[in-house]
């Protein structure tokens, strides 16, 4: 479904990921770990067309898509939460859910916002309130219920429980399995919190210093303890 | 001495409502690409001009209604200027440093100075307003120009259409969400490029009709597109930049400052419309509304 080549990407004359090659089969689930600072964002960002200057070859379904802009590979069926939410503050929860329509992909229906609220019942009490209104935990729940309004195919998103309560956190990694069950999703997921990366995946990329440093299953990971120490010193 | 006052402010008001009509494109290009058009003054002559030849083809027999859609051909005709101006111009200034959209748009000032001069020449004109207009009603014992009466209408109900848009529209909040952050709608599938696009022939469009509608103000010169943008600029800085609501509230303010000004102050006219746009922008550098609404 997605396909890396030698991905390099840049900000400016700095230099945040060398050689990234990764594959993703239809529907599979995988974790990116690593600290803060090691290209995890970028390569997100990369993905999607939104920031760095990107060099390599980005491949979704077969097609070449590194020349095409954010809201096209959208429509494709790419979908990014950024690490920051971006919550529009003018708009009501439904009104920002109702905007991620823009992103319709060719023959497939997208949800409802009806529907989306449904899956998130945290967020359904506050359809009605304007984004500036909401926690940083909220914010967070709406973004990942917008990014989903689409039903898009590969599902891309940036430290999701970062600074989230462990309820809400419970509730988002739920929403998230359901939804790659029932659709199909493909997940690529940045995230510190390793057990709930864990929870939502099934393989996982160590990304240090901008380079693929491990990459297999959850059992290879977990078997070897020297891998945290060693990448993640955590 | 309250017909006097009264008097005052209703010029006060013609006057902001005037400069509304010329401020409020500038304003929403800015709050949606943050860029500004210096070039907007060019177009608002642009327009009075086109409106002069329009009427004059009808020869003197200008009635309300086919003076409206004469302003509305001026909009239509500018706005398709301003599609030209956004591929040619301002679609490469989106890359680049602020200081050279100013660059650029003055460069398209000086071009629309050149095409007025070609087309017309460079002596003055003038354009009669149209019949039904050119007299004066009672107001009570308020005697005032039913064209200035029509050109406070024209500014209110340029507001009110632009406010509603904006806030209560599908389209207008999309347009708000792209000008508050293009990023995000980009990634939720929006094509930002093509809704600058639409901004910026919305902003010519509306500098065409302030032009169709302010022609029989005043005596069309090619210098005129410079003497408009400095008070729209004063407008929507006051008003806060980007801020349609802002600039209306300050058009109707700094006209009000302006016209008593005059009156009482005689000795320097006009000097209150810079005195007022640089005290309230030492207390509040802002504006009086900030972000886009």
């Amino acid at each position: 479904m997605l396909e890396l080549l030698n991905v390099n990407a840049f900000y400016g004359q700095s230099h945040v990921l060398h050689d990234v090659s990764l594959r993703l089969e239809d529907g599979a689930g995988v974790a990116i770990v690593g600290l803060n600072g090691m290209g995890k964002s970028t390569l997100l960002k990369s993905i999607m067309g939104a920031g760095p200057r990107v060099t390599g070859t980005v491949r979704f379904d077969g097609q070449d898509i590194g020349r095409l802009a954010p809201h096209q590979r959208a429509r494709l069926g790419l979908s990014l939460v950024p690490e920051d939410r971006r919550i529009y503050p003018h708009l009501t929860v439904s009104e920002n859910l109702a905007l991620a329509g823009h992103a319709k992909i060719a023959g497939r229906a997208p949800y409802s916002v009806d529907e989306v609220l449904d899956f998130f019942p945290l967020l359904k009490k506050l359809a009605g309130r304007k984004g500036f209104q909401l926690s940083g935990g909220e914010q967070q729940l709406a973004a990942v219920a917008r990014s989903v309004l689409a039903k898009p195919r590969l599902l891309l998103l940036d430290e999701p429980t970062e600074g989230l309560a462990p309820l809400i956190v419970d509730n988002m990694g739920e929403e998230i399995r359901m939804l790659r069950k029932r659709e199909g999703m493909a997940l690529l997921i940045a995230e510190q919190n390793v057990d709930f990366a864990r929870d939502c995946t099934e393989h996982v990329l160590v990304l240090n210093v901008g380079r693929i440093t491990f990459s297999g299953c959850w059992a290879e990971f977990d078997a070897d303890p020297g891998i945290r120490e060693r990448q993640m010193s955590l | 001495m309250l017909a006097d006052l009264l008097l005052i402010a209703m010029n006060g008001l013609v006057w902001g409502m005037a400069v509304f009509l010329v401020a409020s494109g500038l304003t929403l290009i800015f709050g949606i690409l943050h860029i500004l058009n210096f070039s907007h003054g060019g177009f608002v002559m642009i327009g009075a001009y086109l409106a002069f030849t329009l009427m004059n083809m009808l020869a003197g027999s200008v009635g309300i209604v086919a003076f409206i859609l004469i302003a509305f051909a001026c909009a239509a005709a500018v706005g398709l200027m301003g599609f030209v101006v956004d591929r040619v111009v301002f679609e490469r200034l989106k890359r680049v440093d602020d200081s050279y959209s100013l660059i650029a748009t003055y460069a398209v000032l000086l071009l629309c100075e050149g095409f007025v001069k070609t087309a017309w020449g460079p002596n003055f004109q003038s354009v009669y307003p149209p019949s039904g207009l050119e007299g004066a009603v009672f107001l009570g014992n308020l005697f005032m120009p039913s064209y200035a009466l029509f050109v406070i209408g024209a500014g209110v109900i340029v507001f009110l259409v632009l406010d509603f848009w904006l806030h209560r529209t599908p389209s207008g909040k999309i347009m708000k969400s792209v000008a508050v952050d293009p990023w995000m709608a980009s990634l939720l599938g929006i094509n930002v490029n093509a809704i600058f696009t639409v901004a910026v022939v919305g902003g010519f469009v509306l500098a065409g009709l302030a032009g169709g509608l302010l022609a029989p103000n005043q005596s069309l010169s090619p210098m005129m597109g410079g003497v408009y943008i400095i008070q729209a600029f004063g407008v929507i800085i006051v008003g806060g930049i980007g801020n349609v609501r802002g600039a209306f509230i300050a058009a109707i303010l700094l006209g009000l400052i302006d016209a008593f000004g005059t009156v009482y102050v005689p000795q320097f006219p006009g000097i209150f419309f810079y005195v007022a746009v640089a005290v309230i922008i030492l207390f509040r550098p802002q504006g009086l509304l900030s972000g886009i609404h």
